[in-house]
């Protein structure tokens, strides 16, 4: 896991397949893949694990789109290798498929296409109150701790407060919710998650923490909780923006909030699109005359 | 002195028609000294060989199947041609994509020879006559050979010769 990814500049990757930097800019158009991430100066930076497989499966196609499809087969075995070595109860298999999926891809795309697709297909399989899953949904999570503990400190001033809806720990949607965190931080973000069961101290922890944004996330806690617990914050930190995470739209009655995309990465780009775009603004915020005057009157108010 | 008429066996064993390459998707010719596996031209095809009587003219609609008889790679002409794009139909059977034209006299398992001759070592191209899939009135004169690597079934369809 501490293993960095090698990665390949445009012109390395395009020298290693034997075409030209178009070629690989037409695939990515056409295809989607090689799939580069992009430094922050915006260049594409290949993976090589990613690079190296399409370059084998080229030897062997009669086709780009063969080539390609047999490329990112060989990147699924990964899924496979993880739910299989989970649905053995086998920890160091789950953490070595892991580190094999992180040599292939960055953390966020191993989360994303290896951990969250291979922990739904367990919850799916299973269901969510059954020892697999249970020892799965345990596993990521400390997984995702382990991770977390290896990320920079937060480089942008942008603060997101999630108030965590979720039924904890064996519920699939707080693995969203912990994958959620980990991107934002990894993006640099300072990222606060506060249960909206409880509204004790809310208020000195968002004074201190001055968040930018709200994220509801979940949808176990009952709708009363959510709009007690997101007017407290709102009293506290003032008009903000507040996105739905994993939450129906329909079933919070505080606001006409922004829903995000269920998938965390999808989420955590739209999050940070809405900051640096003037959030504040844009986004749908509760007025001060509702402040004033309570979840109440919100609650009628969309109602209505 | 007049040069004597010669009496020829034709085609001659001895005179092998030359291998070309080509591009899967384009059809285009890279140069002699590019050995590429992806086309230069069109960034989209695989560049492969195969002999020059079956090697598709330029734009001429082609399909390359496996042994399997499963489609590996349909040109851009071939696209254009049956209205499929090469994604969609990426790994379905052959048939699902060309059917034997039955009213020509041929059958499924006449076509599945041809293919099956086509790629057996040194023998000739094949012909056949087939159809698009689910089309009925439409009819093409195709030639089978073999191509590669790896090696694979190149059906090039002649749709003006039925």
């Amino acid at each position: 896991m501490q293993q960095r990814v090698r990665t390949l500049k445009t012109s390395e990757a395009a020298q290693l397949l034997n075409v030209s930097p178009n070629t690989l800019r037409a695939w990515e158009r056409r295809f989607g893949y090689p799939k580069p991430a992009r430094t922050a100066g915006q260049h594409r930076m290949y993976t090589h694990g990613e690079v190296a497989a399409l370059r084998d499966a080229l030897q062997e196609g009669l086709s780009i789109s063969s080539a390609i499809s047999r490329a990112q087969e060989s990147l699924r075995a990964d899924t496979q290798m993880l739910t299989g070595a989970l649905s053995a109860y086998e920890l160091p298999r789950a953490d070595a498929a892991m580190v094999a999926a992180l040599s292939l891809r960055n953390v966020d795309r191993a989360v994303d296409e290896v951990l969250l697709p291979s922990l739904v297909e367990l919850a799916a399989k299973h269901g969510e109150d059954s020892a697999p899953w249970s020892f799965a949904a345990q596993w990521a999570e400390d997984w995702l701790k382990r991770v977390q503990r290896m990320t920079p400190p937060a480089t942008r001033r942008m603060g997101i407060v999630i108030g965590d809806a979720t039924g904890g720990a064996l519920d699939l949607q707080d693995l969203n919710v912990r994958i959620l965190e980990l991107f934002l931080a990894r993006a640099g973000a300072r990222v606060l998650t506060l249960p909206v069961s409880g509204v004790a101290g809310l208020g000195e922890a968002l004074n201190a923490f001055r968040p930018d944004l709200v994220v509801l996330a979940g949808s176990v806690d009952s709708d009363e909780d959510v709009a007690r617990w997101a007017y407290r914050a709102r009293i506290s930190a003032g008009s903000l923006p507040v996105t739905l995470f994993h939450r129906s739209t329909l079933r919070v009655p505080t606001t006409g909030a922004y829903p995000l995309s269920s998938s965390p990465s999808t989420a955590h780009h739209e999050i940070l699109a809405l900051i640096d775009g003037g959030a504040r603004t844009e986004a749908p915020t509760m007025s001060p005359a509702d402040v004033s005057a309570g979840p109440e009157r919100v609650q009628k108010r969309n109602a209505s | 002195m007049s040069a004597r008429p010669l009496l020829r066996v034709l085609p001659s064993p001895h005179d092998r028609v030359p291998d070309v390459r080509f591009c899967g998707y384009c059809g285009a010719r890279p140069e002699a000294d590019d050995d590429r596996r992806v086309c230069g031209s069109c960034d989209m095809g695989m560049v492969l060989t195969a002999s020059a009587a079956v090697a598709p003219q330029s734009g001429q609609p082609s399909i390359v199947i496996d042994d399997r008889l499963t489609v590996c790679a349909v040109s851009r002409a071939a696209e254009e041609l049956l209205g499929i794009s090469e994604d969609e139909v990426l790994n379905r059977r052959l048939v699902d994509v060309l059917a034997p034209a039955q009213a020509e006299g041929v059958g499924l398992d006449s076509l599945v020879s041809a293919v099956v001759t086509a790629v057996s070592p040194d023998s000739a191209p094949q012909r056949a006559v087939v159809r698009p899939a689910g089309e009925w009135g439409i009819r093409y004169a195709v030639r089978i050979g073999v191509c590669g690597p790896p090696r694979a079934a190149l059906l090039v369809l002649d749709d003006d010769q039925v």
